[in-house]
């Protein structure tokens, strides 16, 4: 039995890091760890608590959304402070999962990048991360909303036995999952994605040609 | 216009930037992020529905975000930190859809995003390599590379000492001006 700390670094509670990280918890409670999640959000003004959950913790799973092409900057600012308490870091395994709205896995690999450069200078075992494309479809609801909800599913199963064995999770875990598609779909995905957005700004009044306030404010 | 947005630390490798675009006569803005305040984007969609297109936190972005939208070269300086861009460098970056196109595009048989509105993003980032191993430079290359991908833009990744040597200095401004 592991005590198996699960970290949203979403600054939403209820998003899709949150569905992730509830089907890794349940995975990794069935298995008889001790399994936490904690939101990184509400402790950004004092991280005691959440520094006492890494010493504590044999394991870190690190589950967040992708903003241009990595973690959001509060993720840096957690793993720096981490950095600067060196005494709770002790051979702990870290697995990431980032989720992203592209689909490919190379838009949003980036994040798990920053996760194993943190673990190689400070003292953490990287044992691999989990690239989810097309997360902000999702927006909270579950994964069986998405096209390809039952390969997803499966992986990231996959995924959840490495965290359950402690053994690196290989990238090829979540490339098996990712969606293939021709070019031309992509781009009626597009024009239908686009026609999307714009009927959705005109119903609530928005004018989808206006100046950016930048642009207008002195 | 050039826009230099810069994380120093204890380094000027930004304002000594600056200094070579105006001894070249290219207009050019300083930003210091020291003592600059960005408030973390929460992904509350308020830039959507309720200012379309402005944050609606009232922070330091309320200045910055004009300046870079109106720059023709946005040009970062951050301490590369675990392969990435620094935290204060991010939280510029993580609201910067403020001032992009929010439609999607295919570029090279993928989907991409419509990159910078009313003009091509033209961005280039120098990294600072001190305390750093030599995977976090090729990680920060990778990032940045996806960044143009994302974004549509057009631009260089740079990594610089603790200063920047004149050549590179000289490169990079030839490198702007071309672009």
């Amino acid at each position: 039995m592991k005590n198996i700390l699960l970290l949203n670094v979403s600054p939403r509670q209820n998003g899709t890091s949150y569905v992730l990280l509830s089907m890794c918890q349940d995975y990794l409670l069935k298995k008889g760890h001790l399994c936490e999640i904690i939101h990184l959000y509400p402790n950004l003004n004092n991280l005691i608590k959440l520094r006492e959950a890494v010493d504590k913790a044999d394991t870190l799973v690190l589950c967040g959304p992708c903003y241009i092409n990595t973690y959001p900057a509060d993720t840096i600012a957690l793993l720096e402070e981490l950095s600067l308490h060196r005494e709770i870091l002790h051979r702990q395994s870290l697995y990431g999962i980032i989720q992203g709205g592209m689909p490919y896995p190379h838009t949003h690999e980036s994040g798990l990048s920053l996760l194993e450069m943190f673990c190689k200078k400070c003292n953490v075992s990287y044992k691999g991360g989990f690239v989810m494309g097309l997360g902000a479809i999702l927006n909270g609801q579950p994964i069986t909303k998405l096209p390809n909800s039952k390969k997803m599913i499966r992986q990231l199963q996959i995924f959840f036995d490495y965290i359950d064995r402690d053994e690196e999770a290989p990238s090829k875990v979540y490339q098996v999952a990712q969606i293939k598609v021709p070019s031309f779909i992509y781009r009626i995905m597009a024009v239908t994605m686009n026609r999307k957005i714009d009927k959705d700004l005109k119903s609530h009044g928005i004018d989808i040609k206006q100046k950016s306030p930048y642009l207008i404010s002195k | 216009m050039v826009t230099i947005i810069a994380d120093e630390g204890k380094n000027c490798i930004g304002i000594e930037l600056y200094q070579g675009f105006l001894s070249k006569e290219i207009p050019a803005e300083y930003i210091s992020l020291d003592n600059v305040e960005i408030k973390p984007c929460v992904s509350c969609g308020g830039c959507t529905y309720k200012t379309y297109g402005k944050c609606t936190v009232r922070d330091d972005g309320d200045w910055i975000y004009p300046k870079v939208i109106r720059s023709d070269v946005l040009i970062f300086v951050t301490p590369i930190t675990f392969g990435s861009y620094s935290f204060k460098v991010k939280r510029v970056y993580d609201k910067i859809s403020l001032i992009m196109d929010r439609h999607y595009f295919v570029e090279n048989k993928e989907l991409v995003k419509g990159g910078k509105l009313g003009s091509r993003f033209k961005f280039f980032t120098i990294g600072n390599m001190e305390n750093c191993r030599k995977e976090e430079l090729e990680a920060f290359q990778k990032l940045f590379h996806e960044n143009l991908v994302i974004t549509r833009g057009i631009g260089k990744c740079y990594i610089a000492d603790k200063s920047l040597s004149e050549e590179m200095r000289n490169q990079i401004i030839e490198e702007v001006k071309k672009v």
